[in-house]
């Protein structure tokens, strides 16, 4: 059993491991069906001894774990619903099933850490094993099947019917199988496609109501500008200034636009701001390593490359220093104490 | 007066931290923010000057910061990229929490100082957010359709946020009210509105502008820490003006005197009527709105002093909450990180 679970296995062996911990919806509707018919306890002959066992343990108040499948649901023939009983296996609700129907094949974490498995061995083996019988029955397609115990060399067909299998309806089989099984990423493959599908379907679908939400937002906006005072009124309707002239588009429309009209539009934003300053002669200002920086950009003698300040004028693609080359290294001024003036 | 060279970047705000009398962050930018890296400072106060403890470099330029006021170790700082990052000074290189929500460069952080447990930010984009630290997205986001500059919780209300923006206007939301198509915003005060007539008369400086003036970029404000109904906002028109959000209307008073945009303002935590800015004309003043006056002779709201050290466009500066009153720091495109006593540079 243990070796069945962590070894290197084939196919069939795979399948099993799918099968042993099968808790998914198809499961329910599965058993389910099964109503009309004969009981499974009538063709599981052999498990009925496993299941005794069981119920021994029920009564003694071991804690039946996640991932067992419950076996009275098979002999009492219940309603799909009595699968559930397990506090740690919630009910599937509705949308699971929504989603499950996506043919996802979907890998979920199980909840059922590895130890249990061998903790619970005796348990565990005759239970699945007989279910997965039944399954096999059911589908008129036992033949090349067997118990797990008596493992066989299995075809190529076997693995191609896990295939085929997931891809049907039956592709909930494996949603709660594949948990940290490298040797399921095979399988994995060829649903990549259907996932990646229902995952742009369900973006796109967000992304609509989240257009709409905002679509809302906005009007609701404009609701309170409505109901605020004229007062407030007039800044709705006043000119843009400063900062708010930039719209959004404007800057998109920017980054399409080649560096050529980036450095345009920085020289020419530095020309503006020279001139406001044009008239102030103080030291300070003559001296301002940022207006020389914004002369350099100006007279595009500096441009900007990336994350840098490129000097021109050097052919080099050097950071720029504002202050350049007479720049003071930093040990001489990096933990300077002047003297209060 | 200590000094901090921070090399090869231009500081944008200083913050001193509320658990430590001895530290300050710095955040800093690359090619004075128009492109490169950020860089966040820590800076302590030794007998041997200032001290880099530590710094944490950033994609992209750094704008604004704000000390935790739950975590003595955490800032949180806002970025060029949209992100608003939180750092933690205990641990090296990396934020522990970054979140990207803004669309557009995050020019100001602000943490609750009654709550604690929630920070604000506003950004280009037009929008206000509101932070939780331990939370991995926003808890509300406050629309103003407009560049907004600067964001701040009132010191006095954990529910009161204002800010002012592109648009000349102050708003004020208030979270206590029911979520509604306002999205809590309960007053906009334009803040070019011509000069309100002050109760006292005699108190009327008649040499300051009064208005109306044209709109104007809005770039600062802060809430006066003693009188919890007064705010103060300066922008590209040069003028500080202070606001009493109980009357919605014009400003109470106009403090003329910066020769450019003035970029920070904060009053100080320990008088009722003195004020700090920092200004793009390279210097940090010191004003007073002329409250605390008992005397209405001794003159009305003025500048008391100015401080003329940096040598580029100063953009940030804080009081010291610690130790003698009047002590402040100041940071500026000059890569220098200044600790002064604001008393030095009063006129007598």
């Amino acid at each position: 059993m243990a070796d069945a679970l962590c070894g290197p296995s084939n196919p069939l062996q795979t399948f099993q491991k799918q099968t042993s911990v099968d808790r998914t919806l198809q499961h329910d509707r599965f058993a389910a069906r099964q109503q009309q018919e004969e009981s499974f306890r009538s063709t599981g002959g052999a498990s009925t001894g496993v299941l005794d066992a069981e119920f021994e343990a029920f009564q003694a108040g071991y804690p039946l774990e996640a991932g067992f499948p419950e076996p009275q649901s098979f002999s009492t023939g219940l309603h799909g619903q009595a699968f559930e009983p397990s506090i740690s296996q919630p009910q599937l609700p509705d949308w699971a099933s929504d989603f499950q129907n996506l043919r996802l094949n979907e890998a979920r974490a199980s909840p059922i850490p590895q130890s249990q498995f061998h903790q619970h061995a005796p348990l565990q083996r005759g239970i699945p094993t007989a279910w997965h019988q039944d399954f096999l029955g059911q589908q008129g397609q036992s033949s090349s099947y067997q118990p797990r115990q008596q493992q066989r060399p299995v075809s190529g067909w076997a693995y191609g019917y896990t295939g085929a299998l997931l891809s049907q309806e039956q592709s909930t089989l494996s949603a709660r199988a594949q948990q940290k099984q490298p040797e399921m990423q095979v399988e994995d493959g060829f649903d990549e496609a259907a996932f990646e599908k229902a995952f742009e379907a369900a973006t796109a679908e967000f992304q609509q109501s989240e257009k709409e939400e905002l679509q809302h937002d906005v009007a609701a906006h404009q609701d309170v500008y409505a109901g605020l005072s004229p007062e407030t009124e007039n800044w709705m309707e006043q000119t843009r200034i400063g900062a708010d002239r930039i719209s959004e588009d404007a800057q998109k429309e920017e980054k399409h636009h080649d560096d050529y009209d980036e450095a345009d539009e920085l020289a020419r934003t530095a020309g503006q701001l020279l001139e406001n300053v044009r008239s102030d002669q103080s030291q300070k200002f003559r001296e301002s390593n940022f207006l020389s920086l914004m002369r350099q950009l100006r007279d595009r003698e500096v441009r900007v490359e990336g994350d840098k300040l490129v000097d021109v004028r050097k052919k080099a693609s050097q950071p720029l220093h504002p202050g350049g080359e007479n720049y003071p290294n930093e040990g001489a001024d990096a933990f300077r104490q002047a003297a209060s003036p | 007066m200590l000094e901090y060279r921070t090399q090869g970047f231009n500081g944008y705000a200083v913050k001193y931290s509320p658990y430590f009398d001895s530290k300050i962050a710095a955040a800093t930018s690359q090619h004075y923010g128009l492109v490169g890296n950020g860089r966040l400072y820590i800076l302590n106060l030794t007998p041997n000057g200032i001290v880099a403890e530590k710094w944490f470099d950033t994609q992209d330029s750094l704008y604004d910061l704000a000390w935790s006021e739950l975590h003595g170790n955490q800032c949180v700082v806002a970025t060029g990229d949209g992100s608003v990052k939180l750092f933690d000074i205990g641990l090296d290189e990396f934020p522990i929490r970054s979140w990207k929500e803004h669309n557009r460069e995050v020019f100001a952080v602000h943490w609750n100082l009654v709550a604690k447990d929630t920070f604000c930010s506003s950004s280009w984009d037009g929008t206000i957010k509101v932070w939780s630290p331990t939370r991995e997205t926003s808890l509300f986001t406050l629309p103003t359709h407009t560049c907004t500059y600067s964001a701040s919780f009132s010191p006095h209300h954990p529910a009161l946020l204002s800010a002012v923006s592109s648009d000349s206007h102050l708003r004020l939301f208030d979270l206590r009210t029911p979520p509604s198509a306002s999205n809590h915003l309960v007053l906009t005060i334009p803040l070019h509105a011509a000069r309100t007539a002050p109760s006292n008369p005699t108190n009327f400086n008649v040499n300051t502008p009064s208005g109306p003036f044209p709109p104007n970029e809005a770039l600062t404000h802060d809430w006066n820490k003693y009188r919890s109904n007064i705010v103060a906002a300066a922008g590209v028109d040069r003028l500080i003006r202070t606001f009493d959000i109980r009357s919605g209307g014009g400003p109470l008073e106009i403090l003329a005197g910066h020769d450019y945009a003035v970029r920070r303002v904060a009053w100080s935590p320990h008088l009722s009527d003195t004020l700090l800015s920092a200004s793009y004309d390279m210097t940090c003043r010191v004003w007073t709105d002329g409250s605390a006056k008992a005397v209405p002779e001794e003159g009305g709201a003025r500048e008391l002093g100015r401080m003329g050290v940096h040598t580029e466009f100063v953009c940030g500066v804080d009081w010291c909450l610690f130790g003698a009153e009047g002590w402040a720091a100041s940071t500026g495109w000059d890569e220098r990180v200044c600790v002064w006593d604001v008393r030095e540079f009063m006129r007598p």
